[in-house]
């Protein structure tokens, strides 16, 4: 019980640290770019009013959240459907090597052709972006779930559907997870590029205007919201892992302590 | 309570009695007897699954592995069969062809006198890998009852079997904790129950007690004795203890190298119930044992691979 409560709290040492020691060092900073993290604090009590929340941190927020969420549910059934079948995995690799390989930055362009601007285009960018990671680790989860605990199921007369559900994809599951938080990663940076070169709301629009009119205050504000909607998502996703794969963390420790 | 009640206490028979063939003094009248699987008495059972001229080869081509030549053997319902080799002369492939997991290159099981297909329904397997058999995700008990969910089985029904099973190999306590959570003895002896709770009409096994220590595999084989002559399944149990294989067969079969054939099959015609004791004590066991273990390093003098 102790422990529980002492593992997040020392987790918690070292950003506190970093941020403690940001906020002595940048105090008497004079220099017109790093600002001290008092004043940044200050600015982004004043930046983030609730009219210029609705306005660039919930469409921003709206399509992050639609993208991944797509991405989760196509990555895991494409990855699923791969991950059972050579053949598809064979058959369809040129096509998913091609498309994997492409920079999100360059379908900018023609996501505002042919989505036009605006949350549609930047949630199908995000969904595109993020759907790799979790198609490519799910398929390999899949791939190498353990053929002797699926014999077992089939000795035992389990159907086919529930071999899937019940065997198959729990087993993969650490590995869909695993393509899930680098996904977070991707998500957020396609959003924030989406914003910038392609939108006139929005967090990365936010950011990029306030750098052009030279109010660095307001840019170090967007910054730090980006940061924070980054880590609002991670620990969304860290929680949900929790929950689905608490067997797993414990399964691991053991390992590791193992002799 | 079912245990006692369906021992079958009759006496250890002196070694006279089956120095000559079981059928002369006392044919088996009486129910208890049928129960108890005399060899002769099994001859008139019907034939439960039978491999005909089974042949299985890995692969294509050059990299073509042939790991079953030509197998062909019955087993009767109610008979315990043990099958012995060398090792890597396929008797897990063997074991994967009988339950339907694997189809044959060449020849075919059949299955209550009808050729398989897929997987055979009533059939259980203990596999070789247990601990890969086991769902790391679930704990023991959800494991025991896994194959039994989905079945229609009223819950209840479905929780006491899991839990009587666990008790019957000595694990009532662990249902709660994980697989990885416990010793490989353990871990094989979830993978036993979860068979166990499965009751099916033919029990597959995979050296299961290879890695138990001496006591847990004596208990563990009484235990067997006893769910057979209690429901009477067809139990096929691959080993490569010699002790063990004739300890618990009316059978034993001996299996040759690559590409395996049936190189002799013993009968083994001692009395049932045996115990670990008395029965090993037996001239007749101990004449058995010799002449597999004779088999058996005939069989390695022409191995091909040494
Ligand atoms: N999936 C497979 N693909 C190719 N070859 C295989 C495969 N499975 C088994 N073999 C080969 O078939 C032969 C028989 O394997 P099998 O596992 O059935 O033997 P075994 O008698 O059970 O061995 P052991 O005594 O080690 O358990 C071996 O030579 C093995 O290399
Ligand atoms: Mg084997």
């Amino acid at each position: 019980m102790i422990k529980k409560l002492i593992g997040p709290a020392t987790s918690l040492a070292a950003p506190v640290t970093l941020v403690a020691a940001w906020w002595i060092l940048s105090a008497g900073s004079t220099s017109p770019y790093f600002l001290p993290l008092s004043d940044i604090v200050d600015g982004f009590q004043q930046t983030w009013t609730t009219e210029r929340m609705e306005d660039d941190l919930l469409p921003t927020v709206r399509a992050l959240g639609v993208g991944f969420a797509v991405a989760v549910v196509t990555g895991i059934a494409t990855g699923v459907a791969l991950g059972l079948s050579a053949r598809a995995r064979r058959d369809l690799r040129p096509i998913t090597e091609f498309l994997r390989s492409m920079p999100v930055v360059a379908l900018v362009p023609i996501g505002l052709v042919v989505l036009g601007p605006g949350q549609r285009m930047e949630a199908a960018l995000v969904a595109f972006a993020a759907t790799w990671p979790i198609l490519v680790s799910t398929s390999d989860g899949v791939r190498a779930a353990d053929r002797v605990m699926i014999d077992t199921a089939r000795v035992y007369g389990v159907s086919a559907r529930r071999r899937l559900l019940r065997v198959t994809i729990p087993a993969a599951m650490p590995q869909v997870m695993a393509g899930v938080r680098i996904a977070v990663a991707a998500a957020v940076g396609t959003v924030i590029v989406a914003n910038m070169l392609a939108s006139s709301s929005g967090l990365g629009y936010l950011v990029i205007s306030a750098q052009q009119s030279f109010d660095i205050q307001e840019t170090w504000s967007g910054l730090l919201m980006i940061g924070l909607v980054g880590s609002v998502l991670t620990c969304t996703v860290v929680l949900a892992e929790r929950v689905l794969l608490g067997w797993h963390r414990q399964y691991r420790s053991l390992e590791r302590t193992a002799p | 309570m079912m245990r006692a009640s369906d021992r079958d206490d009759r006496p250890t028979p002196t070694e006279s009695g089956f120095a000559m063939p079981i059928a002369t003094a006392s044919e088996p009248t009486s129910e208890q007897n049928s129960a108890a699987t005399a060899p002769r008495n099994a001859q008139e059972r019907p034939v439960v699954l039978e491999a005909r001229h089974l042949g299985v080869t890995y692969g294509r081509g050059r990299s073509a592995v042939t790991a079953i030549g030509d197998v062909s053997f019955q087993a009767r319902a109610g008979e315990f069969l043990s099958i012995v080799g060398p090792s890597g002369c396929g008797k897990t492939t063997l074991l994967k062809a009988l339950s339907g997991l694997l189809r044959p290159t060449t020849g075919e099981v059949r299955v209550n006198g009808t050729p398989a297909s897929g997987v055979t329904p009533g059939v259980a397997m203990v596999f070789q890998e247990y601990t890969r058999s086991l769902m790391p995700w679930q704990k023991v008990r959800a494991n025991v009852e896994f194959p039994l969910r989905g079945t229609g089985l009223p819950k209840r029904e479905l929780a006491a079997r899991a839990a009587k099973a666990l008790s019957e190999v000595g694990l009532a306590d662990v249902g709660d904790k994980y697989p990885w959570q416990l010793s490989g003895g353990m871990q094989q002896r979830v993978a036993i129950a979860r068979a166990l709770a499965f009751q099916p009409n033919v029990l597959l096994m995979d050296e299961p007690f290879a890695s138990l220590d001496a006591q847990v595999r004596g208990d563990l084989e009484d235990l067997l004795l006893h769910v057979h002559a209690r429901t009477g399944m067809t139990i096929i149990l691959v080993t490569h203890d010699i002790d063990e294989s004739v300890y618990l067969g009316d059978r034993v079969i001996a299996l040759s190298h690559r590409p395996t054939r049936v190189r002799t099959t013993i009968d083994v015609d001692l009395p049932r119930p045996r115990d670990q004791i008395h029965t090993k004590a037996l001239g007749g066991f101990i004449d058995l044992r010799t002449r597999v273990l004779e088999l058996i390093v005939a069989e390695r003098s022409v191995d091909p691979d040494s």
